[in-house]
Parts: structure tokens; C-alpha cells; sequence
């Protein structure tokens, strides 16, 4: 089981943690929450903090074992049935953040381009940048966090378009509807799950404070930018737009010189492709790598697993029509959110019913 | 290795190749209608969408043996129709190019579009993934497309020149900018109504008059502000950035440039009774002395005086008004929401108003 360094597993989760706020930003901002969204994030944050704590206990206490390793240990049966589900569960959200991702895409930049074409393109990156490994995603990561300071900068700018009453603190508990909404504290939350689980065994093990800071970074940014929505669209407004992100990134100015429009546009459509090829390709290669072990396979063959099921994540993405995706997408999210943290909570009470593997 | 080698190289050409796809049906700029300004308008019943599209050749603005400056550098068409949809639909059937509604950067809206399809129709633009969404919006005072149809005298298209000059920091004094998804969030959120900045043809100079503003009870027009109560409305949302004021100081004008404002809204909470209390801070240049003054600080202190009291009489008028025809584009509803006024809806029109309002010299003119 290959194992990343913290220098290269922190910006993997640095830029899968952002992408997830940024792709599924129309999910968390619900109808109920109002101008409140960015609370739910810190909710969120701290049962994920939590998360991590666990993680690191299972880190210490079975250090040569991955997450897949220890469910088929501890879990016996359970865990015979548990991870394939997990992995389903994974790879139809990878479907759906390839899916919003390459809607994007296809509705605001290549609106020419068949949506075909933009998904097979997507996937055939993804599928290379997955089949180089682990190791090179965290270096390709390494590079590309540049793209956060360019997002925070792009986030500055839409500052000045915020109505500050919007978001005022009188609306925090005038709409406690976002306490209900269990399901989106921990959606966004997802990748630090999975990819802490699989990934980051050895950064939470001996940089444990490094992953904290960067979860509370990512938190803070994403807090930041659901802040700056809720405090340009309004309670109401907000429930327009299809990709609050992208809307929010799209009236903002550079310049008021009509030269500029979009120039800001342009530049976030880059930052988020980059972060959303990869967060889908650590999920691709947690799919591969988990499955392969999972089965027992060896490294070539996991490589084969890898196309695969990169190729059935194409035509998962590609066939269904939107009405399919509108129906299925929510409660999807839902589950997958949900069922993350319980397998891994699950894990980790069999590991307190057993003693130290030596 | 060797199958990693020939998938990378393989990817790299399927790469190229659909970056081709880009190139297979691309049409050039020449053979495009830009639509930069569209007018809508409702006639007896029937949409009638006017729009401007610039003749690209004639557009040119480096010199070239191809470019003719004799020639009109926009073409208008106006079309009329039962629908929106079919009505753009009609004006794809009437241009040969191809057209690009998307490079739409100002919507003149005339003040006969009903209520009921005014945001319905703003929202057809603001779901077209080429619009942008800061397209500027105007109300006109007639036919827009008396406006889309007018030659500029400019060597510039003229969607481009209204642009600027709406856009242009140093002219808002009598007129400001909304932008496409301001007015809808306005009308979304229904706290804070939308305004539409006027615009006018100035025949006499064959340019636009960017003057006065039409004020909306969410999305129904209620009334029109002159040139001098925009500038009011300037004032209180922060808008006025370097302009002129004029007072009269017994019966005499007395003017200031580069006057800035800073202004504050406060909801004031008695028991007995609720007050919308507001603040202005106001510097400026004294620019316009009259005769008999003499250079003094008393001079001085009583321009002063008087620009606070003639200020504060016309800030407090003004909010009359706009409780009278019950719009607020300034933002006192959401301030009484955040107050914890629960029917602030109903309040707004008959709370009570107070203002204030602080002058200071910003600095000496170089002249007295």
C-alpha cells in the first residue's frame, strides 16, 4: 500500500476539500438555510475534526493497514459487504462531481462543444493523471496549489459587491432552518474523509497539525465564499443561480472597462478545472488502488482496474440525461455524505473492541 | 512503460484532435451579428425587440483602405412578436449573419412593458449562458428604438460609448448603472427595489442624455427621479463620487466641486414610535463665489452652514418622495428588517425621518 507524504497528501486534500465546496455550492446552498449556508460549514468542520482524531487513532494503532485493510479485518463480514458499498458509493459521487464539473463546462465556457466531447476529454485527463500514481498527482497538486491565492484574490474582488445587511448577524438565528440540514455539514466535508481514510494515514500519524491547518484553511475559504454569495444574492436571489461560484465569480469586476467583463470569469473557470481534475483523479486512483486491495490484486492488474473503471465512469457520466441526474443527484449526496463517516466510525468501535495488532 | 509511453502519446493527438472539433464549424467575426444594445418594448399587446448590430467591416477602428467611416457602422432591426423567444427567433430570420445575442452589453427597457413580463423578460438574458451578467440596464423615455436606430457621431460603436459613459466613475452624478443581475436580486430579494437609469437621444448634439433614474416597487415602475433628486439618491447609497453641488446663499449661487458624500442609515427604535435617521458627511471645494462676498472665515463658515441646511431640507424631501410613491431603492426597508421591524413593508411609507447632514472643506481652491 503506497502511502503519501504530507508534503505531497496536504495539497491533494487542500484542493479536493475546495473543489467539493465549489461543485456542490448549489446543494449547500438550500432553500431553508437562507443567507446561513457558510454556518453549516463550520458544523461540519468540527464533526470532521472529530473524523480526524479517530483516523489518527486507527493511524497509531494500525500503522501498516490501510482503511480497506482494517474494514475487511475488524469488520469480518460486515466489511465483505461494507467497502464494495463504500466504493460504490464513491465512484457514483465522482460521477456526479464529473458530471457537474464538465455541466459547467459545457453551459458557461464550451457551450459549442458536444457534451460528449467535454466529458471524454475530462476523463481522458483524469484517467492519465490517475495512471501515473498517487505520487505524481501530489506533485502535479504541489504546483497547482497557486491556484488558491489566485481564487482568494478573485474572492477579494467579489467582496465589493456584497450588501452587508444580508448577511447580518441578526439573520443567524432569525433562520435556525441549517441545523436541520444534517446531510450538507458533512457533504462538502467528503474528500478529508476519504482521502484521510486512504491517503493521508501517514501525514495524520506524524503531521497531524498540519492537517488541521489545513482543513481550518479550506473551511475559512470556503466559508468566506459562501459569505460573499449569500451577501451579493440575497436570501432569495441565491436560489437562482445553477452554479452560485460561477455567478458570483461572474459579476464580478475587474475594471469597470466592458474590455474586462469577464475577465475574472475566465480566470476562476481555470483555477476550478484544474482543482476539480484533481479531486476526480485521487478519487479515481482511491477507487483503483482501494478495489485492488480489496481483491488482492497486484499492481499491473490494478492498472487495468483503473482504465475500467475510468471507462465506466465516462459512460456513467455520459449516458444518463439531466432529468436522470436532477432525479438521482440530491439523495445520492446524501447517502454518500453520510455513509463515509459511519463506515469509518464503524471501523473504528470494532478496533476499541479488539487488542493492538502486533 | 512502453503502454504508458504510447498513452500518453496516444492522448496527447485525441487531445489535439477534439481542440479541432473547436475549428469545424467556426464562424468569423465578419460573418457574425454582435448585438451589443437590444430594446424591448411592448406594443398593443405584441413584444416588439429592437437591436443594433454593428457593421464589423465599417467597426474597424485602426485605419485601413477596407474601412469607409462614411459608412453607418450599426445596422438596426426591429422586430415584433407575441413572444420573447419568437421574437429574437424573428430577428435570426431577418439577419444573414450569424447572430451572437450573448455580446448583449446594454438592454434599453421601455416604461410600457408591463409588470407582469418585465423580469420575465430580463430573465430570458440573464439565462442566455452568453449574456453576462453585468449588462447594463436603462429604462427609456420613449421607443428604444429610437435609440437603437440613432448614428453616433463617434468613431466608436454606440452600445460601447453608453457603456463607457454609464460606467465612467467621474460622471455619476445624475445617473448610475444597474447591472442585469442587480435589478433581478433586487426584485428576488424584495427588500431593496431596483431602479432603471433613463436614457434619452440628444438630437440637438446627436449623443445620449444619461440623466434621471425610474424607481420600482419590485418589479412596477412608480415613479421617475429628476436629474437633482438622482443626484440625491446618490448621495444616500454612496454612489456620487466627485460632484458638483449648488446652493443658493441670499438669492446668490454658491457652487463646490469635488464634493464626495459618505452616508449613514440608522433605524432608531422608541418605544412610542420608530425613525429612519440619516447621516451624510459631505467635503467639497468651494469653486463658485459670488460678487460681494468678501474672503473670510465667516464667509466661510456660512456657506457651510448653508450647504448643511439646504442639504439636509433636500435629503429629507427626497425620502418623502420616496416613501409617497412607496419604493426604496436605498436599502431603509432591509435596515427596518434588521431592526426587528416585522411589517416593515408596511411601515416604510409613514415612519418617520430624520437627517443630518456634516460639511467640510475638503481643500483651498487655488483661486479665490
Amino acid at each position: 500500500m503506497d502511502r503519501l507524504t504530507s508534503k505531497l497528501f496536504i495539497p491533494i486534500l487542500m484542493l479536493s476539500f475546495v473543489t467539493f465546496g465549489l461543485s456542490f455550492d448549489r446543494f449547500i446552498i438550500d432553500r431553508s438555510i437562507g443567507v446561513n449556508a457558510y454556518l453549516i460549514i463550520f458544523i461540519g468542520f468540527l464533526i470532521t475534526i472529530t473524523g480526524l482524531f479517530i483516523l489518527k487513532s486507527l493511524a497509531i494503532k494500525y500503522p501498516d493497514r490501510s482503511i480497506i485493510g482494517l474494514g475487511d479485518k475488524l469488520l469480518g463480514p460486515i466489511g465483505k459487504i461494507g467497502t464494495p458499498l463504500w466504493f460504490i458509493l464513491i465512484f457514483l459521487l465522482t460521477v456526479v462531481l464529473a458530471r457537474r464539473v464538465t455541466d459547467e463546462v459545457s453551459t458557461v465556457i464550451l457551450f459549442r462543444t458536444p457534451g460528449l466531447v467535454s466529458i471524454l476529454g475530462y476523463f481522458l485527463i483524469v484517467g492519465y493523471m490517475a495512471l501515473l500514481g498517487e505520487e505524481a498527482l501530489g506533485r502535479l497538486s504541489s504546483v497547482l496549489m497557486m491556484a488558491i491565492p489566485v481564487f482568494l484574490i478573485l474572492l477579494v474582488l467579489s467582496f465589493r459587491e456584497i450588501n452587508f445587511l444580508n448577511i447580518h448577524p441578526v439573520n443567524i438565528y432569525r433562520n435556525l432552518g441549517y441545523l436541520r440540514k444534517w446531510d450538507l455539514w458533512l457533504l462538502i466535508f467528503t474528500p478529508v474523509w476519504i482521502l484521510s481514510a486512504f491517503f493521508g494515514t501517514e501525514s495524520i500519524r506524524n503531521e497531524f497539525k498540519k492537517v488541521i491547518l489545513t482543513i481550518i484553511i479550506g473551511t475559512l475559504i470556503l466559508g468566506a465564499t459562501f459569505l460573499a454569495i449569500a451577501g451579493v444574492f440575497g436570501p432569495r436571489g441565491i436560489e437562482r443561480y445553477q452554479w452560485p461560484v460561477m455567478s458570483l465569480m461572474n459579476i464580478t469586476e475587474f475594471a469597470s472597462s466592458y474590455l474586462f467583463l469577464n475577465a475574472i470569469t475566465t480566470v476562476f473557470f481555470f483555477v476550478f478545472l484544474a482543482l476539480s481534475l484533481v479531486t476526480t483523479a485521487s478519487f479515481l486512483i482511491f477507487l483503483a488502488k482501494g478495489l485492488g486491495e480489496f481483491l488482492g490484486l497486484k499492481n499491473n492488474q490494478s492498472k487495468i482496474i483503473l482504465l475500467a473503471i475510468t471507462a465506466g465512469l465516462f459512460a456513467l457520466t455520459a449516458i444518463p440525461s439531466l432529468i436522470n441526474f436532477l432525479e438521482t443527484t440530491s439523495l445520492l449526496l446524501k447517502v454518500a455524505s453520510i455513509y463515509t463517516p459511519i463506515y469509518i466510525l464503524l471501523i473504528w468501535f470494532s478496533s476499541l473492541l479488539r487488542r493492538k495488532d502486533h | 512503460m512502453r503502454l504508458l509511453k504510447f498513452g500518453r502519446l496516444g492522448l496527447i493527438l485525441l487531445l489535439l484532435v477534439l481542440c479541432l472539433s473547436g475549428c469545424w464549424d467556426i464562424v468569423p467575426i465578419e460573418e457574425r451579428a454582435l448585438v451589443i444594445v437590444i430594446g424591448v418594448d411592448k406594443v398593443e399587446n405584441r413584444i416588439r425587440l429592437s437591436a443594433q448590430v454593428p457593421t464589423i467591416k465599417n467597426l474597424i477602428q485602426t485605419a485601413s483602405n477596407f474601412t469607409d467611416r462614411q459608412k453607418p457602422m450599426v445596422k438596426p432591426f426591429v422586430v415584433e412578436s407575441s413572444s420573447m423567444l419568437d421574437a429574437i427567433q424573428q430577428l435570426e430570420d431577418r439577419i444573414y449573419k450569424s447572430m451572437i445575442i450573448g455580446e448583449v452589453k446594454i438592454i434599453i427597457v421601455s416604461p410600457q412593458v408591463p409588470r407582469k413580463d418585465l423580469v420575465n423578460m430580463l430573465t430570458i438574458f440573464l439565462r442566455q449562458p452568453m449574456v453576462s451578467f453585468q449588462t447594463l440596464v436603462f429604462s427609456s423615455e420613449a421607443k428604444p428604438e429610437e435609440i437603437i436606430s440613432s448614428e453616433s457621431p463617434f468613431d466608436i460603436q454606440p452600445g460601447l460609448i453608453i457603456s463607457k459613459q454609464q460606467r465612467s466613475a467621474l460622471k455619476m452624478a445624475h445617473s448610475f448603472p444597474i447591472e442585469l443581475w442587480d435589478f433581478i436580486a433586487r426584485v428576488d430579494n424584495r427588500t431593496l427595489d431596483p431602479y432603471l437609469p433613463v436614457i434619452r437621444l440628444d438630437q440637438e448634439n446627436k449623443s445620449y442624455l444619461l440623466q434621471g433614474i425610474n424607481v420600482f416597487n419590485n418589479d412596477k415602475i412608480v415613479g421617475t427621479l429628476s436629474s437633482d433628486e438622482s443626484y440625491l439618491f446618490g448621495i444616500l447609497t454612496d454612489k456620487v463620487e466627485e460632484g458638483y453641488k449648488e446652493i443658493i446663499v441670499k438669492g446668490q449661487e454658491v457652487g463646490f466641486g469635488k464634493v464626495k458624500y459618505k452616508s449613514k442609515i440608522r433605524i432608531i427604535r422608541r418605544q412610542n414610535q420608530d425613525k429612519i435617521r440619516v447621516d451624510v458627511n459631505a467635503q467639497g471645494t468651494l469653486l463658485e463665489i459670488p460678487k460681494g462676498f468678501p474672503n473670510r472665515v465667516k464667509t466661510y463658515q456660512l456657506f457651510k452652514k448653508e450647504m448643511e441646511k439646504q442639504l439636509q431640507q433636500q435629503v429629507l424631501s427626497f425620502v418623502k418622495k420616496l416613501q409617497f410613491l412607496n419604493t426604496d431603492p436605498i436599502g431603509f426597508r432591509k435596515q427596518m428588517e434588521v431592526a426587528g421591524i416585522k411589517n416593515w413593508d408596511e411601515v416604510y411609507p409613514g415612519i418617520a425621518v430624520d437627517a443630518k447632514v456634516h460639511f467640510n472643506y475638503r481643500n483651498f481652491s487655488p483661486a479665490f
